[in-house]
């Protein structure tokens, strides 16, 4: 047994509790944000932007939300996923680079996550706990917060919350139309993907997933899904709250 | 009162002074994105829906009206990150290329068959977040649309405390 730290979100035994009630596990990792930040750039359709470097020597994992204003137009003061091939990471950068001319307003998180290296985490307890009155509780704040702070945008890990957790994540290769991985959670789990180009650049991927409680295959939606894919399954499951 | 202490966690069979920020089990100067537990609504959560009869289609060019399925308050009174996913239990009556028991993340589009788009996905505010059908700004009133009658589907949505915006 290899030593560790597991803390229970709030009212959840930790001894009984699924691995995704889990508020901090030193057995599996989370997809830690290195940079965040706001995107406001006047793109021509023709050349890319660079929205921010990141320094970390390899492709990351990336999130992007569109704040009202691309291919969704629900307006100024909302903001959505966008997993359009619009942006894509490199070792160096994150890049937008549109089709055509946009005035783009975003949120972006880069996470410190290589999906070069191919992770698979223990399943150690699929069923969720029913909550308990129980209060005691665990949590760190970022750098330069306050401890007392009621913002949970001021902590690192709180067990208050549920942070997502990576059950899998690695790249392969998509064969004839798609590719099937094991993850053996007794659950179906979300999952995010990317494609990758041959530099090693990711951009997302969206992909019709079909899953049961030992495996998840996913498959082109309009085309067929072939190519190299870099993948990350969460700890998470899609159909049971929080 | 604010300090930089911090606390660095091993991952197992590592050493924490060898190990690379990604490597680390735990690292107190790194944000990740969380879920508020407890919630109610809660923050993480399913919703199921069924189409009992087509949406009308904007009547106009431009119309970027949409129709909200459900709305989810959080109340973090700034806009909030968030993501979706979307499985598919029936298709449509018009034989909707989208299949039974298959998911995706949000947006889903439905794949065109008259030259219309679109597509069901979720935005947020401020306030609350919204599961929605929508066209998509409709600029040609000769494209035709799947009708979705009979369409259902399940939507898990996810409502960080991290910004969004």
């Amino acid at each position: 047994m290899s030593e560790g730290i597991k803390v229970s979100e709030a009212g959840v035994d930790v001894s009984r509790a699924a691995d995704f009630q889990l508020a901090l596990s030193t057995e599996w990792p989370t997809l830690k944000i290195v940079k965040e930040g706001t995107i406001d750039v006047n793109a021509d359709g023709s050349n890319s932007i660079t929205i921010t470097s990141h320094g970390l020597g390899y492709a990351p994992v990336f999130m992007i939300l569109d704040n009202g204003v691309a291919f969704t137009e629900t307006g100024p003061g909302t903001s959505e996923f966008d997993g359009t091939p619009n942006f894509h990471s490199t070792k160096d950068n994150l890049i937008y680079n549109p089709s055509v001319a946009t005035h783009y307003r975003g949120y972006y998180f880069i996470f410190d996550y290589d999906l070069g290296k191919v992770f698979a985490a223990p399943s150690d307890h699929a069923t969720p706990q029913n909550s308990t009155t129980v209060s005691i509780g665990m949590k760190a704040a970022g750098r330069s917060k306050n401890i007392e702070s009621t913002d949970g945008r001021d902590y690192t890990v709180n067990t208050d919350y549920r942070p997502w957790t990576v059950h899998l994540s690695g790249t392969t290769q998509a064969t004839s139309d798609g590719f099937r991985l094991d993850h053996n959670l007794g659950y179906v789990p979300g999952a995010l993907l990317f494609s990758v180009d041959s530099d090693g650049n990711l951009t997302p991927l969206q992909a019709r997933a079909t899953a049961n409680a030992v495996s998840i295959t996913f498959r082109g939606v309009q085309a067929p899904l072939t190519g190299t894919v870099a993948y990350v399954v969460l700890k998470d499951p899609i159909f049971i709250g929080a | 009162m604010s300090r930089d202490n911090g606390i660095l966690i091993a991952a197992p069979g590592k050493k924490v002074d060898r190990s690379a920020p990604n490597e680390l089990g735990f690292d107190s100067d790194k944000h990740t994105l969380m879920v508020k537990v407890g919630q109610e609504p809660p923050h993480a959560d399913t919703v199921s829906y069924l189409f009992q009869s087509n949406p009308a289609l904007p009547g106009t060019i431009g119309d970027t009206s949409q129709t909200i399925i459900a709305t989810i308050a959080h109340n973090y009174g700034y806009i909030p990150a968030s993501f979706g996913f979307i499985s598919v239990k029936s298709p449509s009556t018009d034989g909707l290329s989208v299949p039974a028991d298959s998911y995706y993340r949000s947006p889903l589009f439905i794949p065109l068959t008259g030259g219309g788009t679109q597509y069901i996905h979720y935005f947020v505010d401020n306030k609350n977040l919204y599961v929605a059908y929508r066209i998509q700004n409709r600029d040609d009133l000769s494209l035709t649309y799947v009708d979705m009658t009979g369409f259902s589907f399940d939507f898990k949505y996810y409502i960080f405390a991290n910004p969004g915006a």
